[in-house]
């Protein structure tokens, strides 16, 4: 009897395990040295400032609380995106029962991987029960959103919009969803929660399987083409602006604007200066409702951190110029073809390369601009000022997520732009807290100068990758 | 002699485990005008591709005008015009932006030929002005293929050039590769499914089944040669889309 157990398991351990392999293997995201040496970086230097302010305990904790989140990411990051594609019947010969196999495997992970984060010996658990379920809600959002279902968007937007207004909840409340009973007790209705979401995210073929592919393969397929809702922002001055700008590349034969003009016009500075502006303009209509009764003095200190939103722009600017190329392949190998571009791979990348990094230059300069001259209207003082210029200075090596290896389709300039953000603010706010521990120079300074640092190795670590990478037209064609 | 102006040697293409062309071998000669036949999916566009250089080769060589096409040289590129298979192309310039932005990237451009084209083919002051993404498809391609054709090239490859035009735009299109272009002796290789329109304009097919050219030659040889039975005699005649049916089964 026990044999046959034994036997029965091996086998579903197997199934398991060419499950994983044959959906890891669709892409890594961390085969990239900036997460791997970022991460470890952040791991040490995280370790020894929790290590000298929390001691061993701490430590411990913090140890137990990356060996329970790194499932859970790399099920997201690296086990989901080639999972979703092994649900198809081109696949269904892999395993027995594939698609129960999937659910298994991602519900074995999810819980695994949440029971591990509720149950570190955490110093206080005085948030631990909102912390779980927002924990849960961003697993289960984004699993749902990688697979292309329609809910994802709204997991997202309550774990997000709860978590900004975790300052209104009630303490009483917070208190009884953190007390260990309650915790315990919620750790099922989450593994419910999880293995419902999870048979959403790998429906069994019909209507439903269909529909979520064609979403998926729409929203990839959208990624490089022009966003109406920016087109529509951008109006008849921006494009009257971009045609006068494309006549006067055009007339000057200036190749490398020329090159520039093969990204599509939503690539153009005319159409961000609009559209920033119009979020400046919606950055002062929220401060205006949000300030009006507050205190000067909560105006001074708090407004510049909402003028912050405008450094969504140059994130969304790098993001789109980095994802663009894919998009408008056709009209790259046109342009690769012409006699006015650079005739190798080397010289024509490192070209497109300095170009995109000018661009996204420009951008954050224009949108660090805009950020300041809100931040000085809403009566920021010389302090405050320090500190949104350190901010900005932290977004600063995005420009770097347009440098990649454009003839591939395995990178993704998402990714990119997650990682260089989470590794530059968590990097330079730890390295700023702990010369800040040190010599009392404040924390956020210190951050800018750490990511402007950070920005200068991934830019050079950028072009090399372009310049060694094969030629960027037409982009994505390589498997 | 002169040296052939295409030369793909033992030509090696994968996608993943597919194997798209396997060890190819290929010569198209000065003044040629060849048409490549084969079976959706049969790898004509990525040849097409593979021998621009626009991707990457995992086997074997390929040359243009004599240079290897990982770098070719810029009075190489200049005497190449190629329409894709894709019609809409720069959908968000207007027709003149995108000739004006294309002729500032070629060092020799026929502003008269531009125009006559434009003229002959429907574009009008109104059609100019318009975004070419609202444009038809049939008039993106007219405009594709009027944009292979300003700088007078001496190689014209068109991956399926006539798929989204009506017949009159086919007749006319074709009149103008004869006219404009044959005769001018550039050397033309074609991809298309419509073989009556290959029979006007080819001198010469090439068949590719299994990742290799399987048959190449003269058209009314190769469709002569089809006619004489295993026995000797000569059979009924046959036509080039029987030809393609028992030469790509």
């Amino acid at each position: 009897m026990s044999d046959s157990v034994n036997a029965l398991l091996r086998a579903r351990l197997r199934d398991y395990q060419i499950l994983w392999r044959a959906a890891v293997s669709h892409g890594n995201p961390f085969a990239s040295p900036v997460v791997r040496w970022g991460g470890a970086f952040i791991g040490i230097a995280t370790g020894a400032v929790v290590g000298m302010t929390e001691g061993l305990r701490g430590l411990a904790v913090m140890a137990w609380w990356l060996a329970s989140a790194t499932p859970l990411l790399a099920w997201l990051w690296r086990f989901m995106p080639g999972a979703v594609k092994l649900a198809s019947p081109a696949y269904a010969q892999l395993v027995p029962q594939l698609r129960q196999r999937m659910i298994e495997l991602s519900c074995l992970v999810c819980w695994i991987g949440i029971a591990g984060i509720a149950s570190a010996p955490y110093t206080s658990t005085r948030f631990l029960g909102p912390q779980l379920f927002w924990i849960v809600a961003f697993v289960v959002g984004s699993g749902l959103a990688v697979a292309g279902h329609r809910a994802a968007s709204v997991t997202v937007i309550v774990g997000c919009a709860s978590s900004l207004m975790a300052s209104y909840i009630p303490a009483e409340l917070v208190a009884l969803l953190s007390h260990p009973v309650v915790i315990v007790l919620s750790l099922p209705v989450y593994a419910g929660v999880i293995f419902v979401a999870v048979r959403a995210m790998f429906p069994q073929a019909g209507e439903r399987h269909w529909n979520m592919l064609a979403w998926r393969a729409r929203w990839a397929d959208a990624a490089g083409k022009r966003d109406p809702l920016v087109e529509q922002m951008a109006g008849k001055q921006a494009k009257g602006w971009y045609a006068a700008s494309l006549r006067r590349d055009s007339a000057r034969r200036d190749g490398k604007r020329l090159m520039l003009h093969a990204l599509g016009a939503s690539a153009h500075i005319s159409e961000i200066v609009v559209v920033l502006a119009y979020m400046a303009a919606i950055v002062i209509a929220i401060g205006v409702m949000v300030f009006w009764r507050a205190d000067h003095i909560v105006t001074i200190g708090l407004a510049w951190v909402l003028a912050s939103l405008v450094l969504v722009v140059p994130l969304v600017y790098c993001l789109r110029i980095g994802q663009l190329s894919g998009g408008l392949a056709s009209e790259q190998s046109l342009v690769r073809l012409a006699p006015a571009m650079p005739a190798g791979a080397a010289a024509f990348n490192i070209q497109l390369g300095r170009i995109l990094l000018l661009q996204a230059l420009m951008v954050w300069g224009v949108s660090t601009a805009v950020f300041l001259l809100l931040a000085a209207l809403a009566g920021a003082g010389g302090n405050a000022l320090l500190n949104a210029a350190s901010l900005a200075c932290m977004v600063l090596p995005l420009v770097a997520v347009p440098l990649r290896d454009y003839a591939s389709t395995r990178q993704s300039a998402a990714a990119a732009a997650a990682t260089l953000l989470l590794i530059s603010t968590v990097g330079s706010l730890v390295a700023g807290g702990a010369v800040n521990a040190l010599t009392d120079i404040p924390v956020l300074p210190v951050s800018a100068l750490v990511s402007i640092g950070f920005t200068i190795v991934v830019v050079v670590r950028g072009l090399c990758t372009m310049q060694y990478a094969p030629c960027a037209f037409p982009a994505g064609r390589m498997d | 002699m002169t040296a052939p102006i295409i030369q793909l040697h033992d030509v090696a293409k994968y996608f993943g485990s597919n194997t798209v062309l396997n060890s190819l071998d290929w010569e198209v000669g000065q003044g040629q005008v060849i048409g490549l036949l084969g079976r959706n999916g049969a790898g004509k566009s990525t040849l097409m591709e593979c021998l621009l250089g626009l991707r990457e080769l995992d086997g074997g060589s390929a040359r243009l005008f004599g240079e290897d096409i990982k770098a070719l040289s810029e009075s190489a590129r200049a005497r190449i015009g190629y329409v894709p298979q894709k019609p809409g192309l720069f959908e968000w310039m207007t027709p003149l932006q995108m000739l004006d932005y294309f002729k500032a990237m070629y060092p020799r451009w026929n502003a008269v030929k531009v125009e006559a084209l434009l003229e002959r083919w429907g574009f009008g002051p109104l059609e100019l002005g318009k975004p070419i993404g609202r444009l038809s498809g049939g008039q993106q391609q007219r405009l594709s293929i009027i944009r292979a054709l300003a700088h007078d090239p001496e190689l014209l490859v068109l991956d399926e050039p006539v798929s989204a035009l009506d017949p009159a735009g086919r007749r006319a299109f074709l009149a103008e590769l004869v006219d404009g272009v044959i005769e001018r002796g550039t050397t033309v290789v074609f991809s298309t499914h419509i073989l009556t329109d290959l029979e006007r304009v080819a001198l010469d097919v090439a068949f590719l089944k299994d990742g290799r050219i399987v048959l190449q030659g003269q058209l009314d040889e190769l469709l002569e040669g089809a006619r004489n039975t295993a026995e000797g005699r000569r059979g009924e005649p046959v036509s080039l889309e029987d030809l393609f049916i028992e030469v790509t089964e």
